[in-house]
C-alpha cells in the first residue's frame, strides 16, 4: 500500500470511529447523571459509613484497567499475525487507557485504605501484584512514547503486551492464594454486597466500563489521524 | 461528606474527564491536518 492510501485508509478508519463514538459520548453523559445520584442515594453502611461509597468506583477502576491490558493484547497478537499497523495503534490505545484506569485505581484504593485501616499502603499481596501491574504497563507506555517507532518496536511491544496480560489472573486470583495474609478485602461474588448496594455497583460498572469504550475509541482515532497526518508529511 | 469519598471521586472525575478533553483538542488539531 502506498504512503497516499495508507494515509486515506487511516483517516477513514477514524471517521468509522467517529460514528461510534460520538453517540456513545452523549449516552455516557446522561449515564453519568444517573450514576452520580445511583451513589448519592445508596445506603449507608453500618461498619464503614460513607467512605465505603468508594466500592463504586474503584473495583470498576480495577475492571476497566484488566480490559486496557487484554486488548493491549489482542491488539498485540493480531498485530504479530497480520502485520496490519491498525492492531498495532489499538494495542497503544488499550494500554494508555489502561494505565490511566490502573492509576485511578491506585489512587481511589489508598485513599479508602487510609480512612478504614488509618494507613495508605501495605505491603499486601494484592497490592504488591498491583503496583507490579502499574509498573509494566507504564514501561510499556514510555517503550511506545520514547521507542523508535517502526516495526521492530510494535513487534517487541506486541510481544511484551501478551507477557503482561498473564499478570491479570494472578492480580485478581492473588487473594485466594495467599489466604487471610492480605490486608485487601475478598474478591466480590453474588450476593456479597449489601441491601441497596447491588443497584450503584451495577451503574459505577456500567458508566465506567462504557467511559473505558469512549476513551479508548477516542484514542484508537487519535492515533489512527496521527499515522495519517504523519504520512501526508512525508 | 467524608473528605476521603469526595477525593476519590474528584481526582476520578477530573483526571477521566481532564483526558477526553485533551483527546479531543489533539483529534482537532490532527483533524485540521496540523502535526
Amino acid at each position: 500500500m502506498s504512503i497516499e492510501s495508507e494515509a486515506l485508509a487511516s483517516r477513514a478508519f477514524a471517521g468509522r470511529l467517529e460514528a461510534v463514538a460520538r453517540p456513545l459520548g452523549w449516552a455516557l453523559l446522561l449515564l453519568t447523571g444517573v450514576y452520580a445520584w445511583a451513589v448519592a442515594s445508596a445506603p449507608v453502611d453500618s461498619v464503614q459509613g460513607e467512605i465505603q461509597k468508594i466500592l463504586y468506583v474503584h473495583p470498576p477502576l480495577a475492571y476497566g484497567a484488566y480490559l486496557g491490558f487484554v486488548v493491549t493484547a489482542v491488539g498485540g497478537a493480531l498485530y504479530l499475525r497480520s502485520g496490519s499497523e491498525n492492531w498495532d495503534r489499538m494495542a497503544i490505545a488499550g494500554a494508555e487507557v489502561g494505565l490511566l484506569f490502573c492509576t485511578l485505581m491506585m489512587i481511589t484504593g489508598p485513599i479508602w485504605a487510609r480512612g478504614t485501616w488509618g494507613q495508605w499502603w501495605s505491603w499486601d499481596p494484592r497490592l504488591t501484584v498491583t503496583l507490579l501491574l502499574w509498573f509494566i504497563y507504564l514501561a510499556y507506555r514510555m517503550l511506545r512514547a520514547f521507542g523508535e517507532p517502526g516495526p521492530r518496536t510494535a513487534r517487541f511491544a506486541a510481544v511484551y503486551g501478551l507477557v503482561g496480560v498473564l499478570l491479570i489472573p494472578l492480580n485478581y486470583f492473588v487473594i485466594q492464594l495467599f489466604g487471610s495474609r492480605g490486608i485487601h478485602p475478598e474478591n466480590l461474588e453474588r450476593g456479597s454486597l449489601g441491601d441497596g448496594m447491588g443497584w450503584p455497583f451495577l451503574a459505577g460498572n456500567l458508566v465506567l466500563g462504557l467511559g473505558f469504550a469512549f476513551l479508548f475509541l477516542r484514542r484508537w482515532q487519535l492515533e489512527n489521524l496521527r499515522a495519517a497526518t504523519d504520512a501526508g508529511e512525508l | 461528606m467524608n473528605s476521603y469519598l469526595f477525593w476519590a471521586y474528584a481526582v476520578t472525575a477530573v483526571s477521566l474527564f481532564g483526558y477526553a478533553l485533551w483527546l479531543r483538542q489533539e483529534r482537532l488539531r490532527r483533524s485540521s491536518g496540523r502535526k
